[in-house]
């Protein structure tokens, strides 16, 4: 109970930081004037006749690479500030001393950036009711939209989870950003290796964590529990490694 | 080395042989120290002698290198989390969220003590009252004068009604009414609390501190009641009416006067400063004045000469500026 009081504690502390400060109006902001001009492309694009295939949703989550670079971005803007800005301004001194586990302060900075995260995708809904208007009462097939959110929301979890520990590990946040946008591109472009790897053991590993891949399927409707193992996984590892790291920088 | 904790036990804080190291640098070096329960104990030492890491060691903000710390008996290293529940602590330069409001930043220090809803009001609006800042309440902690920050830094450690505060320079950057203000606070709270704070001012340590511990490059070199650090090593001031061969030799005589001074000689009327390790003891002072009568010399004045804390706090520390020229 006193868990869930310290928990709250901290995750509303966080929240409001986030909403105190100008950084967050303007990820927003770029968050939906780019998202926002990429679906209008998307909608236009259909309607050539020379369109790729697939819905317009599909093609918006992870169709192109502006999403992937947007999120990534994202990730390391909303992550960079979480523990690196408290070490720069010795508010850390005050929360550790406090009697909240370092365990405790990692997972409660994470919601808070997950839940930002999910705040920053909700007005993108709306394109949702577009498509359905534009549709004129046809059917909207909700399968491949709601695992498409599913698939945005965990591979921005997995994200976040390595922006938090790059934060955890430098005191200056632009370092953090720097830290956390160089790791999730390599991440990103480990997936990539697939098309230049021709050993078939390594091929399937790759493929394992092909974000790209992971993604067109979610993006299809396809929900593949081990897309979601893996995600899970990296959050849990850079969690753990995150408070890991935050306990040994007690010393200064 | 770790102590269990009578119920009873009026040990509150306890350092044994402590040490702390950053790389190569000596921060801390086998400080020794006991805080009784109710106790309103001073660290104090220039600055860079090593009082905020001994704070930070206290409060489990950093690990100690050599040695160790208990508070109730609870050590540092393993019990970090029961002690940090009986501690409030007000760190240096009080760190603070610039972009909440004050009551949103007490709520945030009471949540994570895990108070519940009613009691975090009944809390924040004591603490509030307590540290006069019901006009900043609702203000921004970034747009508050360094006064208020301070005041806002204590209100936060003061949240929950800890046994044990720790106070690191509590009156930094205060005017002297607040100053006065915070320090008839620190002294109220001793008694139920016990209070380790760290200050600079000796005039501070003097005027709130039961007790004080002088550190000085990591080393604790004094640690008494405060009258007895300032009255340590003191003199006996005299005005005596006489030849002046008469009242030395006389003097000279005595066990407990090791060095008799001349500081002035009117006449007859000599103005002499008595040394001795043991001189200014009321016993001593009372054989100085019946050696005077004996011998027949007039006996106009006789004190106890006491160096302030400020003197004796320059001599004990002194090492440290012959170390640096």
């Amino acid at each position: 109970m006193t868990l869930l009081r310290r928990m709250g504690a901290l995750v509303g502390r966080e929240l409001r930081s986030y909403f105190y400060s100008p950084l967050a109006w303007v990820v927003l902001t770029l968050f939906l004037l780019v998202q926002g001009y990429s679906f209008y492309l998307y909608v236009e694009l259909v309607n050539r006749p020379d369109a790729p295939h697939g819905a317009v949703m599909q093609q918006f989550f992870g169709g192109t690479f502006l999403y992937w670079l947007f999120v990534i971005f994202v990730s390391a803007a909303i992550t960079m500030r979480l523990v690196a800005e408290e070490r720069r301004s010795g508010t850390i001194e005050g929360l550790l001393t406090s009697p909240v586990s370092e365990g405790e302060v990692v997972l409660s900075k994470y919601l808070a950036a997950v839940l930002f995260y999910a705040f920053l995708w909700l007005p993108t809904l709306t394109y949702v009711g577009v498509i359905a208007g534009l549709a004129g009462g046809g059917p909207v097939s909700w399968g491949p939209v709601l695992s498409g959110y599913l698939g945005t929301l965990a591979l921005g979890a997995a994200l976040l989870a390595v922006g938090l520990l790059a934060s955890v590990l430098t005191r200056s946040q632009i370092v953090a950003a720097v830290l956390s946008f160089t790791a999730l591109s390599l991440l990103l472009l480990l997936g990539a290796l697939e098309l230049f790897v021709s050993n078939s053991t390594l091929r399937a590993v790759i493929a394992h964590v092909n974000l790209f891949e992971h993604m067109e399927e979610l993006a299809r409707g396809i929900v593949d529990s081990r897309r979601l193992v893996f995600y899970l996984s990296v959050v849990v590892f850079c969690l753990v490694a995150a408070a890991r790291a935050l306990e040994a920088k007690k010393w200064r | 080395m770790s102590v269990s904790s009578p119920a009873g036990s009026t040990v509150h804080i306890r350092l044994e042989r402590l040490g702390r190291t950053y790389g190569s640098a000596v921060a801390l070096d086998d400080v020794s120290l006991e805080v009784q329960r109710g106790e309103v104990m001073g660290l104090l030492g220039p600055n860079g002698a090593g009082k905020t890491t001994c704070l930070r060691v206290l409060t489990c903000f950093l690990p100690p290198t050599s040695g160790g710390a208990w508070i109730d008996g609870l050590d540092v290293r393993r019990d970090s989390r029961a002690i940090r529940q009986r501690l409030g602590y007000l760190p240096e330069n009080v760190p603070l969220y610039p972009e909440l409001r004050v009551a949103e930043l007490l709520r945030f220090r009471g949540g994570i003590r895990g108070l519940a809803a009613a009691e975090l009001r009944r809390e924040t609006d004591r603490v509030v009252e307590a540290c006069g800042l019901g006009e900043v309440r609702r203000q921004v902690v970034g747009t508050l004068s360094r006064g208020y920050r301070q005041r806002v830094g204590l209100a936060a450690a003061l949240l929950g009604d800890p046994p044990l505060l720790v106070l690191d320079e509590p009156t930094v950057g205060l005017d002297p009414n607040q100053m006065r203000d915070v320090r008839e606070m620190i002294r109220g709270l001793g008694g139920d609390h016990t209070v380790l704070l760290s200050s600079h001012l000796l005039p501070e340590v003097e005027a709130i501190c039961s007790r004080a511990a002088i550190i000085s490059r990591g080393r604790l070199v004094a640690c008494a009641p405060v009258a007895e650090l300032r009255g340590d090593r003191s003199a006996v001031l005299l005005t005596v009416r006489g030849p002046r061969e008469t009242a030395e030799a006389c003097l000279g005589d005595l066990a407990q006067v090791a060095r008799v001074e001349l500081l002035a000689q009117e006449g007859e009327t000599l103005r002499l400063r008595l040394h001795g390790p043991r001189v200014s003891e009321a016993e001593s002072r009372e054989r100085v004045a019946g050696a005077l009568l004996a011998a027949g010399l007039g006996l106009q004045e006789l004190r106890q000469e006491t160096t302030s804390l400020e003197e004796a706090f320059v001599r004990l520390t002194a090492g440290e500026e012959e170390g640096r020229a």
